[in-house]
This record gives C-alpha cells, sequence and structure tokens, in this order.
C-alpha cells in the first residue's frame, strides 16, 4: 500500500471533480490518500471521500473581474499569485515533513511537487490563448509553462490526444519539448456517470461560474426561458440557498443542487444551456449528449476559446450572453450541422489506464 | 528562495518592464508626431505615420502567420 497527496485547485470546483474518479480509483487499489485542498475544493472531496484524511493547503488568489476585461485583473494580481505560490512551496515542505508520501498528484497547483517524490501535474491547458494581438505574451505563457512541467515526471492531460476527437483544441497541444516528453493523454475524466433513462426534460439550464457574471446571466436567461416550450430546469448554482422555486408546471427553478441531482438532470435532459467551461464539456461527452448551447463566461479567454472551437467544429452551437436571443439559439443550436461531440474513451475505461500506464509505475512497486 | 519563484519573479519583472517600454515608446513617438506636426513638418508626419503602419501590420501578420501554422 502506498501514500499518495492529491492536491486540487480551487478555481472552482472542476479541480476536485475530475480528481474524484482518480482518487476512487487509488483506493479500489487498496492505497491510501491525503487530500491537501482548501474552500469548496476540499469540502466536496471530505464529502466524498470521509475515509481520506485532508489537510487545509490554500492556493492562489481567484482573479475573477467584475466587469468584461478579465485579462488586466489577472495581470495585476500576478504579484498576489507569486507570492501564494511562495507559500504554496513553503507550506508542502511543511506537509511532507510530517508524512511520508510515494507521489504526489497536483491539479493545476504550480508548486504542488518535489524532487524527491514521484509527482504528477493534471491540467487540459497546455496552452493558454489569448487575444491575437497578444501573441507575445501567449508564446511567453507556452513557454513558463515548459519551465513548470519539467517539475513533474508525467503531466497528464483529461483530454484526448491532439487529433480529431481533442475536445480542448489547442489549450491541450503541447508546446514545448519538455511537455511534449512528459504529456500524457488520459482522455476525458469526470465524476458524472451516464444512467441509463429516460431523456424526459426538454431543457436543462445550468448558470453557473464566478460572480458577477454568473447573476448577470442569471437576468439575461430566466425572462427568456418563459418563453420556451417545453419541460424545463433551471439550476441556479447558489450554494446555500436549496428552496426551490416552481415558475409553472413545467417549468422548475433550483437554487442550488447537489452534485448526484444535477447528475440526474443531466441525464434526463434532451437539451442543455450552459456555460463552456471544461468541466462541463467533458460531462457532456461522457454523457453523449448531443443537443446543447453554450454561453462563455465574458472576458474568460479559454471558454470564449473552447465555444469558437466547438462552432468551428460543428459540434455546438455558442451565442455570447450580451447577444443571446434563447428561441433562436436554441433553433440554431438543433439543426442538424451540429454534431455533438464525437465518440470517445469514458472516464471508466480512461481512469483504468491512467493508473496501469501512468501511476502504477510510482505505487505499484 | 525555491527556484520556481525566482524564475516567475525574473518573468514577472520582465514583463512589467516590457510592459512599462512600450507604453514609453507609444508615448516618445507620439510625442515626435505632435512636435512635427505643430512644426509644419508634414513630410515627417507622413514617414512617422507610415512608418508606424508598416510597424503594426508586419506585427500583426506575425500573430497572423503564428495562428495560422497552428503554433499559437
Amino acid at each position: 500500500m502506498s501514500h499518495i497527496l492529491v492536491s486540487p485547485l480551487n478555481w472552482g470546483l472542476g479541480h476536485a471533480t475530475r480528481d474524484i474518479p482518480i482518487i476512487k480509483n487509488l483506493l479500489d487499489h487498496n492505497h491510501e490518500v491525503t487530500i491537501a485542498a482548501c474552500g469548496n475544493a476540499r469540502s466536496v472531496l471530505e464529502q466524498e471521500f470521509p475515509e481520506c484524511r485532508c489537510i487545509e493547503y490554500p492556493d492562489y488568489p481567484v482573479p475573477y473581474s467584475q466587469s468584461r476585461f478579465f485579462l488586466p485583473k489577472f495581470v495585476a494580481f500576478f504579484p498576489l499569485i507569486l507570492k501564494a505560490l511562495s507559500d504554496e512551496r513553503k507550506n508542502l515542505d511543511l506537509i511532507l515533513a510530517k508524512d511520508c508520501y510515494d507521489l504526489i498528484i497536483s491539479d493545476n497547483r504550480l508548486g504542488v511537487y518535489s524532487p524527491e517524490i514521484p509527482s504528477v501535474f493534471i491540467t487540459h491547458q497546455l496552452h493558454y490563448h489569448l487575444p491575437l494581438v497578444f501573441w507575445p505574451a501567449e508564446l511567453l505563457a507556452v513557454a513558463m509553462n515548459g519551465l513548470v512541467h519539467e517539475k513533474y515526471r508525467h503531466i497528464v492531460v483529461p483530454d484526448n490526444p491532439p487529433d480529431m476527437t481533442a475536445l480542448a483544441g489547442k489549450l491541450s497541444r503541447p508546446g514545448t519539448e519538455a511537455t511534449k516528453k512528459r504529456v500524457y493523454f488520459s482522455g476525458i475524466l469526470t465524476s458524472t456517470h451516464n444512467r441509463d433513462g429516460e431523456e424526459d426534460l426538454d431543457y436543462l439550464v445550468m448558470i453557473s461560474g464566478p460572480e458577477p457574471q454568473r447573476t448577470r446571466l442569471e437576468k439575461i436567461l430566466l425572462p427568456q426561458v418563459q418563453m420556451i416550450e417545453g419541460s424545463r430546469v433551471i439550476l441556479l448554482g447558489r450554494p446555500g440557498n436549496h428552496a426551490m422555486q416552481k415558475q409553472s408546471d413545467t417549468c422548475r427553478v433550483i437554487p442550488y443542487a447537489s452534485t448526484r441531482d444535477k447528475e440526474n438532470l443531466m441525464n434526463r435532459a434532451k437539451f442543455i444551456i450552459c456555460r463552456s467551461g471544461y468541466t462541463s464539456m467533458m460531462e457532456i461527452a461522457e454523457l453523449g449528449k448531443r443537443h446543447a448551447l453554450f454561453i462563455p463566461t465574458p472576458g474568460q479567454t479559454e471558454q470564449e476559446y473552447l465555444s469558437w472551437y466547438y462552432e468551428k467544429k460543428c459540434w455546438f452551437h455558442s451565442q455570447s450572453q450580451y447577444r443571446l436571443d434563447l428561441s433562436v439559439d436554441i433553433r440554431l443550436a438543433q439543426q442538424p450541422g451540429y454534431t455533438g461531440f464525437p465518440k470517445m474513451q469514458k472516464t471508466e475505461e480512461n481512469v483504468k489506464r491512467l493508473y496501469d500506464q501512468v501511476l502504477a509505475q510510482y505505487i505499484d512497486r | 528562495m525555491d527556484d520556481l519563484v525566482v524564475t516567475g519573479a525574473l518573468g514577472l519583472i520582465g514583463f512589467y518592464l516590457a510592459a512599462v517600454l512600450l507604453l514609453f515608446a507609444i508615448y516618445s513617438v507620439t510625442r515626435l508626431m505632435y512636435i512635427s506636426l505643430t512644426a509644419g513638418n508634414f513630410g515627417q508626419v507622413l514617414g512617422g505615420t507610415i512608418a508606424i503602419l508598416i510597424a503594426g501590420s508586419l506585427y500583426l501578420a506575425i500573430g497572423c502567420w503564428l495562428h495560422k501554422t497552428d503554433r499559437i
């Protein structure tokens, strides 16, 4: 039995939730897992794995912007992120001094590695997308990524290899030799399961992501959802508020749904409307949903790129929240030209392969 | 200090220096153009404008080429 330290980033829940199948697999192999995280990421994993020890391990400040201009705020946040990175390294030394670990798994936490212990880095962003005018910064970011990746034995990318089925497009394309040597494409990883059942819900609207853009989207979408026909469920993604509001016989508004409830609703939905965050994309791919409408968070270049990329590939239709006309965009999204994601291997097989081909060499000795 | 943090700090300093340099260059060129314009030196204004357009186009062309060849 080996001891593994798993540390996800707490910028949204996506990092923590995609680690769930990996942790489950490690526990199935009778390994001991310690979770080092903070905030909601820690809460989710603590709830999911009460048998695992959890350590409070702060990460980086979140530079989400009040306006559409995410990039300038992100740049202004660099010194704070650097300070947090320095603290992260010091705190890791303390964690490693207290216990023995055989493997470290860092989900997008740049400073969670050790030269003495095999370390694996999980990320779907080997390449950052910036507006064309900032191309020198995009090249610089690729080079900086390479420097970070040198610290790890493997870079696990929860995406298919860069071919026709790559979900993250250029984001998951390795740019430096250091990255190319270490990269392992695991395929999609998500905690959402495909449950065989009837698709009896016409529309599922998931309003999520960082504030204040979440509230803005809620204000844009709620009146428009009333205008469409068919059964509808709207998830508002407001933690701490669980009281259900019923708008009509065919329309329910749920302020906050548990992971399990959300999974059930996603399985039942014929059509999904949501942000184009990568975690949601993996969930939709896992469930094999073919009809969806994506609304990228303004200023989040990753989501804007994914929306553009899926339009280009004719997989899904996307629309800016500022130009959204729900009835028109739903009609466009349902056109036969949009095929949905191509068929791909699902999480269960991917996580087994990840264990056999990457993780086992460090812990099954 | 940890080498990752040192690299990050150096990268950050380089990034901010480049930003300051760029702003200074924009300020200097704008000032030069304004002085030429007020002095009635239209030849210099025209030359400066053409140079700016060529530099800007070249910059964007490199960006487009990198994008088209899937480098960014």
